[in-house]
Formats: C-alpha cells, sequence, structure tokens
C-alpha cells in the first residue's frame, strides 16, 4: 500500500503543478490579449537589456520578499493585508512578465522547428511549456526559471518606468514659439 | 627552374588574382603535374590565396527563411493596439490598490473556523506564501539577533529600505535612458 500511496502523492504533485501551469497560461494569454502592445515592449525591454532586467527583477522581488516580511512582523490585521497586497501586486507584474518571456522564448523555439511566423498564442503556448517543463528539473531548471522570471519582472518595471516618465513640457518661447 | 617557370609563377597569381580558369588553368595544371619546383610553389601560393580568403561554409537548411524572418521581425508593424497597452495613471492604480487592500482585510478578517477558509480555497497559495515570508523574516531577524542582540528588526528594516532605495536608483536611470532615447529619435 506504501508504494500506491507514493504514486497518488506523485500524481497529485503533477497534477496540482500542471493545474498552476495552466492557470499561469491562462492569466498570461489574457494579459497578451488585453494589452499585446504592452509585452511586445516587453519584450523589446527584455531583448535590449536582459542583464539589466534580471538585475532589477532580483532587486524588486527582494525588495518585495523583504517588504512583506517585515509588514508579517506586524502584529495584528493591517500588516498581513498590506503584505497580502504587496503579494498581489508582485504575482500581476510576475505574471505580466513572465508573458513576455514565454513569448520570446516561443518565438525561439519555435524557430528551431522552421516556424517563421508563428501566431502569438503558439508563441506563449510553446514558450510557457518549455518554461514549466524545464522548471522541473532540480536546481538547473529552477534557475532557467527563476532567471525567466526575474528577467520577466525587470522588462515589466522598464516599460512601465517608459509609461510613467515624467515628461517636462516645452518652455513658452524656447522652440521658436512667441509668447502671446 | 627555366624562364617557363617563371613564367608560370605571374600567370599562377594572375590567374588566382583575376579567378581565371578554363584553359591558363589548364596550362598551369599540366606544367605543374611534371615540374617539382613550380608544384611546391603553386601549392604554397594556393594555401596564401586560402588563407587571405577562406572558403565560405555552406549555408544551412533555412537560412534564408531564418533571415527573412529576423527582418520581419525587425520591420513588423506595430502590434495591433489593446485596451491596457499603456499603463493606467497613477489615481487609478491608486483605486485599485484602495479596493484590493479593503479585498483582503475583508477576506482575512472574516470568521475562519478552524484552519481558516480563506486559507484553504480563498487565498491558499498566496496565504501559504504569506506565511513562507513570514518564517523568513522571523529566521533573518533571529539571524541578525545572534550576531547583534536587540537589532534584528532594524537591520531586516535596514535592508528592506536599501532594497528600495535600489529599486529608486534604477527607475531614475530607466527615466533618463528613455530620456535619452526619446530626445534622439
Amino acid at each position: 500500500m506504501g508504494s500506491w500511496d507514493a504514486l497518488a502523492t506523485w500524481l497529485l504533485r503533477g497534477c496540482t503543478y500542471g493545474g498552476i501551469m495552466l492557470a499561469t497560461f491562462a492569466a498570461m494569454t489574457l494579459i497578451t490579449a488585453a494589452a499585446p502592445g504592452f509585452v511586445k515592449r516587453e519584450r523589446d525591454a527584455a531583448r535590449a537589456g536582459m542583464r539589466r532586467c534580471f538585475l532589477w527583477g532580483a532587486v524588486f522581488l527582494t525588495n518585495v520578499a523583504l517588504l512583506c516580511a517585515l509588514l508579517l512582523l506586524v502584529d495584528g490585521l493591517v500588516g498581513r493585508v498590506l503584505a497580502l497586497a504587496v503579494l498581489v501586486v508582485a504575482l500581476v507584474v510576475g505574471l505580466a512578465g513572465l508573458s513576455a518571456i514565454a513569448a520570446e522564448v516561443g518565438r525561439r523555439v519555435l524557430m528551431l522547428a522552421e516556424s517563421y511566423e508563428p501566431n502569438a498564442l503558439a508563441r506563449l503556448a510553446v514558450g510557457t511549456l518549455v518554461l514549466f517543463f524545464t522548471g522541473v528539473v532540480p536546481v538547473l531548471g529552477w534557475l532557467v526559471f527563476a532567471g525567466a522570471l526575474l528577467t520577466g519582472v525587470g522588462a515589466f518595471l522598464e516599460t512601465a518606468a517608459e509609461d510613467y516618465r515624467p515628461t517636462r513640457r516645452p518652455v513658452e518661447g524656447a522652440l521658436g514659439v512667441a509668447a502671446k | 627552374m627555366n624562364h617557363g617557370c617563371n613564367a608560370l609563377a605571374g600567370t599562377l597569381i594572375s590567374a588566382l588574382e583575376e579567378g581565371r580558369s578554363g584553359a591558363v588553368r589548364d596550362a598551369a595544371s599540366s606544367h605543374v603535374a611534371h615540374c617539382t619546383s613550380c608544384r611546391e610553389r603553386a601549392g604554397a601560393i594556393v594555401a596564401m590565396a586560402e588563407g587571405l580568403d577562406p572558403p565560405i561554409p555552406a549555408l544551412g537548411p533555412g537560412f534564408v527563411a531564418r533571415v527573412m524572418a529576423e527582418i520581419q521581425e525587425h520591420d513588423a508593424p506595430p502590434a495591433p493596439a489593446g485596451a491596457y497597452d499603456r499603463l493606467p495613471p497613477f489615481w487609478q492604480l491608486g483605486g485599485a490598490m484602495a479596493l484590493l487592500v479593503a479585498l483582503s482585510a475583508m477576506v482575512l478578517a472574516s470568521p475562519s473556523g478552524d484552519g481558516g477558509w480563506h486559507a484553504r480555497a480563498l487565498t491558499g497559495f498566496l496565504d501559504r506564501a504569506l506565511s513562507f515570508l513570514a518564517a523568513v523574516g522571523e529566521g533573518v531577524r533571529g539571524l541578525w539577533d545572534t550576531a547583534l542582540p536587540g537589532q534584528g528588526l532594524a537591520i531586516l528594516a535596514g535592508l528592506a529600505l536599501v532594497a528600495t532605495l535600489l529599486n529608486v536608483a534604477f527607475a531614475v536611470s530607466a527615466f533618463r535612458r528613455r530620456g535619452r532615447e526619446k530626445t534622439v529619435e
């Protein structure tokens, strides 16, 4: 009976992992469908500065973990609520970033299969499958997955910085516009 | 080496330079076949020519299609505009955060029974993540408390502050870089 229990445990773990993968894929598909231009800009940002994105992603997630840990040390409901909110924000940022990285990975993997113009959904599906199955490999796979996630988070932040960059108003008369 | 050999040396070099073929190449080949010194000289010249201009390897299958795909990727028109291609303004984000905090408070403050229903259903994974982070926080605090008694919390707060400052530095750097890129455009 022990071996059956072990088998059942492994099956349960496999199903849980598969469920997480499917849920992640669904969320990433939703994000890509809602904001295709944003995801494309994320991909461009990741391609233009992969190391910078990785580093910023690592700093951001470390910051989130430390903030949550600090908030959870606060007694009462407030700390838990704020920590939960921060964690949800990190989850959304992570999913949005991972969708860009999965699409890029999928594009490159499909190029190996001589498919040079795949549609966005195929790219995303293949990239998600490759990343999640790589994540099953102990240590190396975890590192690869973590690297993809951190790069994605960094790419999201780079793109967000572009959106929220404070723009300076041109000084009146500076560009030959006469002040009235 | 006779006069014919000296003439052939010039012929060989000019044949290589100009890529001549046909009668000249045949004449050179037939002479080289029975003249030892010219054979050596021809071998040296050919080796030197190959060293200067190595043969181009054969193109792999799908090379052209791959290059075309890269070009198309770069020249592709912008992706179709979606509803959220730019992030919403800060006031909308603030509203969403307030709603999120209110919902979280309602879920976490609701009567939970044994084990907490939110821990099992609504926020199962998030609750586990929170427990993990709480354990990490306690661990870091305990670690520093061992090294510097009574300073664990302050050091944890300091680390969080440093990480936040690093994030701000990254954001400022990204703002400046984007600004430079826009100026160049």
